[in-house]
């Protein structure tokens, strides 16, 4: 009884520990990325978590249990700022819409948030353009009947609740960057 | 010194209550994890194979090397000659039906294991297609293999996996307002008008609360901040327990209405339930009814 319970309080403390541990690593990135967007005492924090390190060998540790234990993402959602951008890569065959596949509302909602997750990593040229290639293999596989798309990248930008009070508009711009064959 | 290791000696092994609701937890846990798969059963291929949507070449890219994901298994069928279509299905068809098995208390354990084992590697396989949700029930899975240990350590295992879960509520909760609170537009209200315009269209309720009573969307952004900041503290007073869990609900069912995180709502909801067990929904005819069901 003894040992089984000092074996529990050891996991819980691991778990806690690296659960912590995972999320003050996950904010520490952000004085590379999002440092100005931070507010004074943000960047305070992240100035104060410069001197927050973990050993090499615990983190790989805690990154393989908390891979198993679903914490490895941290709970930064939405933070510090949500985004005012969107970005998405849209479709067409002869201006005729070609939606991503998803026959459930979830499956919809998951597909689609590959635009949400992928984010940032979508201003990247190279990254995009594999991810454009990606699912345009899919589409043209689901659709046997399309042999060439247009792909656009259309891009919405939100205004704050104060521009908004001033009349700016939601400011939506699309471009086309490829035509793509199916062979 | 002793008084302090038997006050912690209680707080993590004596907690019993609801104890005989125990299979209506895993019932819960397991009936959702069930639900969730089969909601995007009919998009498997287009979710988790390789040559999905986003194929395995950019998803092996956005993860580590050493991440146990989907290939390594069907990789492993296609060695014995199976294709990969047929081996995808096998893993899916395994995942599924261990969800059954557990639901029917049928090698419960051994299941429970399983299933967060596939679904780990469901969520390591669509890197780009995994939000908060698919996190959640992970976790949530991870307890319910806990929940599932049946040995005569019942009791200590139980009172370890509910005070683990209110824990590792209480770091979610905390570091999701720690980091909206770096930040500047949760206190503006902007944080929740570009959300709402993110994920559903801008429609003629949220124009007009944002051209006509902006500070509305300042009101709920600030409470989601404060609240999660001090959820920890909330919940583990017994005067602010019962406001807090409804507010947290509440705030839940609101994000499943107003931006359709349907998943990210529902799990959030058991899991906080299941942690801090409130009265008003626990007793309520439907769990007093099932209770000698489950037992």
């Amino acid at each position: 009884m003894k040992t089984l319970k000092i074996f529990l309080i050891s996991v819980l403390l691991f778990h806690v520990f690296s659960s912590f541990i995972i999320n003050i690593q996950i904010i520490k990135t952000w004085k590379t990325s999002t440092y100005s967007s931070l507010n004074t005492y943000g960047k305070k924090i992240i100035d104060y978590l410069e001197y927050f390190n973990t050993p090499e060998f615990i983190q790989t540790s805690m990154r393989n249990y908390a891979y198993y234990t679903g914490i490895e993402r941290g709970y930064e959602y939405y933070s510090p700022n949500a985004s005012n951008k969107q970005t998405k890569i849209v479709f067409r065959n002869n201006n005729i819409s070609v939606d991503l596949p998803g026959k459930t509302f979830e499956s919809k909602f998951k597909i689609n948030s590959v635009f949400t997750i992928l984010g940032g990593q979508l201003e990247n040229e190279g990254f995009r353009n594999r991810v454009i290639q990606s699912m345009s293999v899919r589409l043209f596989t689901l659709n046997p009947n399309i042999n060439h798309m247009d792909v656009s990248i259309v891009k919405k930008e939100f205004p704050s609740l104060d521009e908004i009070q001033k009349g700016k508009p939601i400011r939506i711009e699309e471009s086309t960057v490829y035509n793509i064959n199916k062979n | 010194m002793d008084a302090v290791l038997n006050k912690i000696n209680i707080f993590f092994f004596g907690y019993h209550k609801n104890i005989e609701k125990k299979n209506i937890f895993i019932i819960a846990i397991s009936a959702f994890g069930l639900l969730n798969i089969l909601s995007i059963l009919p998009d498997i291929y287009n979710i988790y194979s390789k040559n999905g949507v986003i194929n395995y070449g950019i998803n092996d890219f956005l993860i580590r090397n050493d991440q146990f994901r989907l290939t390594f298994i069907t990789g492993a069928l296609e060695k014995i000659g199976l294709q990969y279509e047929y081996s995808l299905a096998i893993v899916i068809a395994i995942y599924i039906c261990s969800f059954l098995f557990i639901l029917m208390n049928y090698y419960r354990l051994v299941f429970a294991i399983i299933v967060l084992i596939i679904h780990n590697a469901l969520v390591a396989s669509s890197y780009s297609f995994s939000y908060g949700a698919d996190y959640m029930i992970s976790f949530s899975l991870f307890i319910n293999v806990f929940l599932c240990i049946d040995s005569k350590y019942n009791k200590i295992i139980y009172s370890f996996a509910i005070r683990l879960l209110q824990l590792q509520l209480c770091v979610i909760y905390f570091f999701s307002g720690v980091g909206k609170a770096m930040g500047n537009n949760w206190y503006t209200g902007d944080a929740i008008w570009y959300l709402v315009s993110t994920y559903t269209n801008v429609n003629i309720l949220t124009a007009f609360i944002a051209t006509t009573i902006p500070f509305l969307f300042q009101i709920i952004s600030l409470s989601v901040v404060i609240f999660e900041l001090f959820y920890p503290v909330l919940i583990y007073n017994k005067i602010t327990k019962n406001v807090a869990l409804l507010y947290i609900i509440i705030t839940h069912i609101i994000i499943i209405l107003v931006i359709n995180l349907y998943t990210f709502g529902v799990v959030m909801i058991i899991l906080n339930v299941i942690a801090f067990q409130p009265k008003l929904i626990l007793e309520l005819k439907y769990f007093k009814r099932n209770e000698y069901i489950a037992e």
